[in-house]
């Protein structure tokens, strides 16, 4: 018993760390209707910066934030300079640029950084805490509570104040929102640069787990993308439930079902994207229109 | 302006247009015996590129799906070959109709549910597809070899042609596509064409015309994925072997990026781009490991905002400096080349941006 | 005096259709002028030229500014607030937030907060209905919280894009009346652009016609309906 409540809590984190990238994804998708599938390059780069800074000696909560800074301006600065110009130019195009852009970024940091692995110290004290008798890893508890805090800041950036009020209202109908002097270009940039930040967030956290090498978001973005379709591309809420219920599952039966192996683990988030968006497309929370063609 | 003027359909234009193939099919054909060995074994894996190219320019240039899930039928292709070749000891050559029937049917298959995915979804689903194969390959050891992958024999030369093997081999592979060309081009230019750029371009105007969407789009799914097949046949016979590791999701992106930069939408960027994909990473890889993946990536953006008709548009354009294709005016209108829309009888390149689906 | 609005020879198009072809239309300070004129005269697209919505050529000068080519955003700070055809509110918002965004561009929170009370209170059933989605209101009670939105800016210029439309008698009436209401108390400047042409002249000063995206007649507002001849050719009644 007490080692399923810690697989499950290990489930609830990595399901944790999957969410933020997802909620980027969802973030960029409700605001623009764009799959980014660039997310998780741009988040490995960032976290790259912050690992930069580190290596250069400079703390970690110096490093981290810097990162997440420069990674919000450059959410932004990609928003304003390679989608808004293709902004009516159809779904084809933007997923071709977005794909320009992973392969771009990937090969980017490969080339800054190179292609050795390195290790990412954790912003979290190692060790364990004891919890009613069952002994959970403080890093794990430690992610959970940084993700519903920022579940619970976009909450209230969204509901109450007034640019939130503004990027939702741009996000859902631009051409009112122009008529109430929205700029909705800019809201778009600041969409961009959020998202970009949530998935500097989810590298950061999932970088002392594995090791920092480029192609480390790579799986990330694919439990990231099967937690968005199983919530429902364009419910925020359904992207962090869909997310624990991946991780959870995958912690689960990695452990408890010998049948699926290391390499067979990676069938799972890729069974749910199938699953899902051949038969429920608009996932547990989304709305309908979304995704039909 | 231009250096003399043509009308389309014409006698001169199809003159002139079967010149330039005969052209340059002869070059192609020359090459075998005027190139080493190195060269002719890269160039016949432009063909086989071209080839698995081609059928995604239908699906994603003329029918407006998004598939980077290309590498699956393609791996589908390429193991069908070696098993039937290497286990079944089938003759190579009925390899190739086995791998497209094969990935035929199941593209046929996928394309059903996939009518109902919107662009990105159907984006996601087709990359999750492609991100499966490579362990999809390695759980069915028994069938496919595992990790340690298939060896495939070689075809031999029939003893009456003076041909080395490589020769031989690219031969073959220019016949293939060949054919491949020229059936895509039939397609293309006819009903099934108009119907797939009338699809791509407006779907609810298409469907009210009389265009049974749900039939055109997963039958050029199943063709595209047919291509697809039959390109990794000849892979498999033209490396002589197969292993998990050359079918993973770089290979799909492969495929995309070739036509993106060959050209979308049209018959000749399969080419362009499959020449793109094969000698960039090699020349690429010399000076730097990154270097090909900014090369791919940079070219895949500056094509879509500077040149969106890719290699084969811009081949256009200079053609268009010497020789005007005029559409034939119907009776009444004003002189075709003036502004103005007409329905299917532009072609998509013509049209300078990226076709929004 | 000068007007607050002055347009001259305005064309604007969509694309290749050109849809007017030389619009005039003066409107003064604290003034209602009303665009009537069949359908497809062109009186939709004349209010989304005012506001930028379209690419434009000929002279609109608002408060001594010239708002060709402006971006709509900037020419909403400037005061003009434009209630589109269809409303433009925002359903899956409540009607809180609809309100609130309209007041977005002001700096002035204390001011936005006894605006908003104020209009509460002019739009009692909108109070009844605030933290509603604005999509599940009635078409007349959404028309009204489109009104109130644009109030919320405090605009200098109000243009109302048919506002009577897909509207029951009954509810057209209350919506005029409302709008007699702001005309009275807050002498707010309008442009109102309306298929039912009596009660557009009842309220407005001025009257415009428009045919084919040309003005063809303009003038007081009680002469245009007390002219038989101009109800009957171009205003169907």
């Amino acid at each position: 018993m007490e080692r399923f409540l810690q697989v499950v809590v290990d489930g609830v984190a990595d399901g944790s760390i999957y969410a933020a990238l997802a909620l980027a994804l969802v973030l960029i998708f409700r605001s623009t209707g764009i799959v980014n599938f660039a997310q998780g390059e741009m988040a490995m780069f960032a976290t790259f910066i912050a690992w930069g800074l580190y290596d250069g000696g400079r703390p970690l909560w110096v490093a981290l934030p810097a990162a997440f800074a420069a990674a919000f301006l450059g959410g932004m600065a990609i928003e304003r300079l390679l989608i808004r110009p293709v902004e009516g130019a159809g779904p084809l195009t933007l997923v071709i640029v977005t794909l320009g852009l992973f392969i771009l970024v990937n090969a980017a940091a490969g080339w800054i950084w190179g292609f050795t692995n390195r290790g990412f110290p954790s912003a979290f004290p190692s060790g364990v805490v004891q919890l009613g008798g069952v002994a959970l890893s403080i890093e794990s508890l430690g992610i959970i509570a940084v993700l519903l805090a920022v579940v619970g800041l976009l909450g209230l950036l969204f509901q109450r104040t007034n640019v939130g009020l503004a990027m939702r209202a741009a996000a859902q109908n631009p051409d009112s929102s122009r008529l109430v002097g929205i700029d909705v270009g800019r809201m778009l940039m600041l969409g961009w640069g959020l998202a970009a930040l949530l998935g500097a967030l989810a590298g950061a956290l999932v970088a002392p787990r594995l090791f920092l090498d480029v192609n480390m978001m790579g799986g990330v973005l694919l439990y990231a993308f099967a937690g968005a379709a199983l919530g429902g591309f364009d419910s925020p809420a359904g992207a962090v439930v869909g997310s624990w219920i991946i991780g959870v599952t995958e912690n689960l039966a990695g452990t408890f079902v010998p049948a699926v192996g290391a390499d067979l683990k990676v069938l799972v988030p890729l069974a749910v994207i199938f699953v899902v968006l051949l038969v429920r497309p608009s996932g547990l929370f989304g709305s309908p229109e979304v995704t039909h063609g | 302006m231009s250096a003399f003027r043509v009308e389309a359909g014409g006698r001169r234009h199809r003159a002139l247009r079967a010149a330039a193939v005969a052209a340059v099919v002869l070059v192609a054909a020359g090459i075998p015996f005027n190139s080493d060995r190195v060269v002719v074994g890269q160039l016949t894996l432009v063909l086989v590129y071209a080839v698995a190219a081609l059928g995604l320019n239908l699906l994603v240039g003329y029918s407006g799906q998004i598939s980077l899930g290309h590498g699956a039928f393609f791996a589908i292709g390429a193991y069908t070959a070696a098993t039937l070749v290497a286990k079944a000891h089938l003759p190579y050559l009925l390899t190739l109709p086995a791998a497209a029937l094969v990935t035929f049917a199941l593209g046929f298959a996928f394309g059903v549910p996939a009518l109902r995915l919107r662009g990105p979804y159907l984006a996601l689903v087709t990359l999750a597809l492609a991100i499966a194969t490579p362990p999809l390959i390695k759980r069915f050891e028994g069938l496919t070899g595992g990790v340690q992958g298939m060896s495939v024999p070689q075809p031999a030369v029939p003893g009456w042609l003076p041909l080395d093997p490589d020769q031989f081999l690219y031969l073959l592979v220019l016949a293939a596509a060949l054919l491949a060309f020229l059936l895509a081009a039939n397609l293309t230019r006819g009903g099934l064409g108009r119907a797939l750029v009338a699809i791509r371009d407006n779907e609810r105007a298409a469907t009210t015309m009389g265009v049974d969407r749900a039939r055109v789009k997963t039958r050029v799914f199943a063709a595209s994925a047919a291509y697809a097949g039959v390109g990794g046949a000849l892979f498999a016979l033209t490396l002589g072997f197969v292993a998990p590791e050359s079918f993973g999701v770089a290979l799909s992106f492969g495929f995309l990026a070739a036509i993106v930069i060959g050209g979308l939408g049209t018959v000749g960027g399969a080419l362009f781009g499959a020449l793109f994909i094969e000698f960039v990473p090699q020349y690429a890889e010399r000076v730097n490991q990154a270097l090909t993946g900014v090369i791919y990536g940079a070219t895949l953006l500056a094509v879509i905002y500077l040149l969106p008709g890719g290699v084969a548009g811009l081949l256009r354009s200079l053609r268009r400096r010497l020789v005007e294709v005029a559409e034939p005016a119907p009776p009444g209108a004003p002189p075709a080349g003036e502004a103005g829309v007409q329905a299917g009888a532009v072609s998509p390149a013509e049209r300078g941006r990226l076709p929004a689906s | 005096m000068t007007a607050l609005l002055e347009v001259e020879d305005l064309r604007a198009g969509y694309g290749p259709v050109r849809a007017l072809h030389g619009v005039d239309v003066t409107v003064q300070e604290g003034a209602v002028a009303a665009i009537l004129g069949p359908n497809g005269a062109g009186k939709t697209t004349t209010l989304r030229a005012l506001t930028g919505m379209v690419r434009t050529s000929g002279r609109i000068v608002f408060d001594g500014r010239s708002l060709a080519g402006l971006p709509t955003p900037r020419i909403v700070r400037l005061g003009v607030a434009h209630v589109p055809e269809g409303r433009g509110t925002f359903p899956a918002l409540t009607v809180d937030e609809n309100l609130r965004l309209g007041a977005w561009t002001r700096r002035d929170a204390a001011a936005v907060r006894s605006d908003l009370d104020e209009c509460y209170g002019m739009f009692p059933r909108l109070a009844e209905r605030r933290g509603q989605a604005a999509g599940s209101l009635s078409g007349g009670e959404q028309q009204m919280l489109a009104i109130a939105r644009a109030l919320l800016l405090r605009p200098r210029l109000l243009l109302l894009d048919e506002p009577s439309l897909g509207l029951a008698p009954m509810v057209t009436r209350a919506l005029f009346e409302v709008l007699g209401r702001v005309k009275r108390e807050r002498r707010t400047t309008m442009l109102l652009v309306e298929q039912n042409a009596s009660l557009a002249l009842e309220l407005a000063d001025q009257a415009y016609v428009l045919e084919a995206g040309r003005t063809v007649l303009a003038g007081p507002a009680e002469q245009v309906s007390a002219d038989d001849n101009v109800r009957r050719s171009y205003l169907g009644y």
